[in-house]
């Protein structure tokens, strides 16, 4: 065994070889801004890795006599696509009937779970890797999604809210539009992960969201809309009568400045951005 | 007259391209040793910095992003997912040109290597104090970990290495 002092000597010098010998130059500033698509696009790729093999996993898992074959992948489900993620005979899709925006409601549907019916399925968005937090270390950043159980015809069908950001133990890791995410979903002590891509929102395009009434004491306005990022409220708040807090309608951005929140059967009420709070 | 906000991005900017240029080349040493090859420890950190560039607004508020950094770069350079999606990055820039090998004597060379082949904890902490002359509670501030967890590491560490090389000698 090498001596202390031996050890010593050679870290010594090898800490001088490699401050000398390893020269090295950061490459232009610039350059580090044009990484992150990179990154996506590459995460990408590796999420349809991971779902090829989740969705494979799970078809031997409940096919254990390996009588069938399965399996093909996708890309980024894109909002409103029905996707296939597997070849007969478990033809799995999703679909998202609105758009994954933060703060609109949307109804996503996964169809193939014939072979388990009647199960309950917990369904969870998450990053497809841990990423750094600002508390140090790295998180997976997860938001779980309505309870739902898989009905006759084999199809999962639930609505939720896009959140504004996902939680990893204290951390809060914000959902980024233009990011790919996983939809996770844990049947029957299986999983199968989907590519869930979120976007931002378009002018000019409604959507489906519901206005609330925030907590005043924590300096909310009467009512909000939280969505994309941007809590807007309502230009005359006393149009939506007092004694209900939430309404629902649709919720078009037309400018910077203002929006229109559509109600059935009700005037549009024109929005406008509004202050953040917090508690 | 520039805006308010536009004066803060501008130096915020300067702060970030300053920390960048001043810790880019000791975080390099640091991937290089604990992952053997220069072309994945240049990807490991520029894309360290660039995590860190869209979070400098907290960053740069810590007492030390460069522990923070630090920390980052360790953590990836151990974390085998995340070297195979770098190693997958790499591959997708389809470089044609791979910067040079550094030149090392054998002895320095037999060092990093058989300090990678430790548990990874104990490489990470043998590599910040070996390679940044880093205390022992400035390492445990880097990794998150308590100062004896540090020294036991280090202990042990050091104890794995000294046989590693004799084993290396040994055999030759």
């Amino acid at each position: 065994m090498a001596s202390e002092s031996d050890l010593d000597g050679l870290v010594d010098s090898a800490r001088e070889e490699l401050r000398f010998g390893l020269d090295v130059n950061p490459p232009p500033f610039e350059e580090l801004r044009g990484r992150r698509r990179r990154r996506r696009r590459v995460a990408v790729a590796a999420a349809c890795c991971v779902l090829v093999a989740a969705v494979a996993a799970i078809f031997v898992a409940s096919n254990p006599d390996n009588s069938e074959t399965v399996v093909a992948g996708p890309g980024p489900v894109e909002p409103g696509a029905s996707v296939p993620i597997g070849e007969e005979p478990l033809p799995t899709h999703l679909s998202i009937e609105g758009d994954a925006v933060r703060g609109a409601a949307v109804t996503l549907t996964v169809e193939g779970l014939e072979r388990f019916r009647r199960q309950p399925v917990e369904l969870t968005i998450t990053t497809i890797e841990p990423v750094p937090t600002t508390s140090g270390g790295d998180r997976t950043g997860t938001f779980t999604l309505p309870p739902a159980v898989v009905d006759e015809r084999g199809a999962v069908i639930t609505k939720f809210v896009v959140p504004n950001a996902l939680s990893g133990a204290d951390d809060v890791i914000p959902l980024v539009p233009g990011d790919s995410y996983l939809l996770r979903i844990n049947v029957a002590g299986g999983e199968v992960l989907l590519p869930f891509l979120v976007v931002a929102a378009e002018l000019d395009h409604p959507y489906v969201v519901t206005a609330h009434r925030g907590p005043t004491e924590c300096g909310a306005p009467p009512l909000e809309i939280d969505f994309d990022g941007k809590t807007w409220v309502p230009d005359v708040p006393d149009a939506f009568p007092s004694g209900v807090d939430s309404f629902d309608g649709r919720f078009t951005i037309v400018s910077d400045q203002a929006a229109r929140f559509e109600r059935l059967g009700e005037p549009a009420a024109i929005f406008s951005p509004g202050a953040g709070y917090s508690c | 007259v520039p805006a308010v906000d536009e004066q803060i991005e501008e130096q915020e900017l300067l702060s970030f391209e300053w920390f960048y240029r001043s810790e880019y080349a000791a975080m390099v040493r640091l991937a290089f040793v604990l992952t053997g090859r220069r072309d994945l420890a240049e990807e490991l950190v520029q894309d360290a910095f660039a995590v860190c560039f869209q979070r400098w607004g907290a960053v740069s508020g810590y007492d030390n992003a460069g522990t923070w950094m630090r920390r980052v770069v360790a953590n990836r350079c151990v974390s085998s997912g995340r070297r195979h999606l770098t190693e997958l990055r790499l591959l997708a820039r389809l470089r044609s040109e791979r910067p040079p090998v550094p030149a090392m004597s054998d002895g320095s060379d037999r060092l990093w290597s058989v300090l990678r082949g430790l548990p990874k904890r104990q490489a990470q902490v043998l590599a910040l104090v070996f390679v940044d002359d880093l205390s022992v509670d400035a390492v445990a501030e880097t990794l998150g970990i308590g100062s004896e967890t540090v020294r036991t590491h280090l202990r042990r560490g050091r104890a794995a290495l000294a046989e590693g090389l004799s084993e290396v000698s040994d055999g030759e």
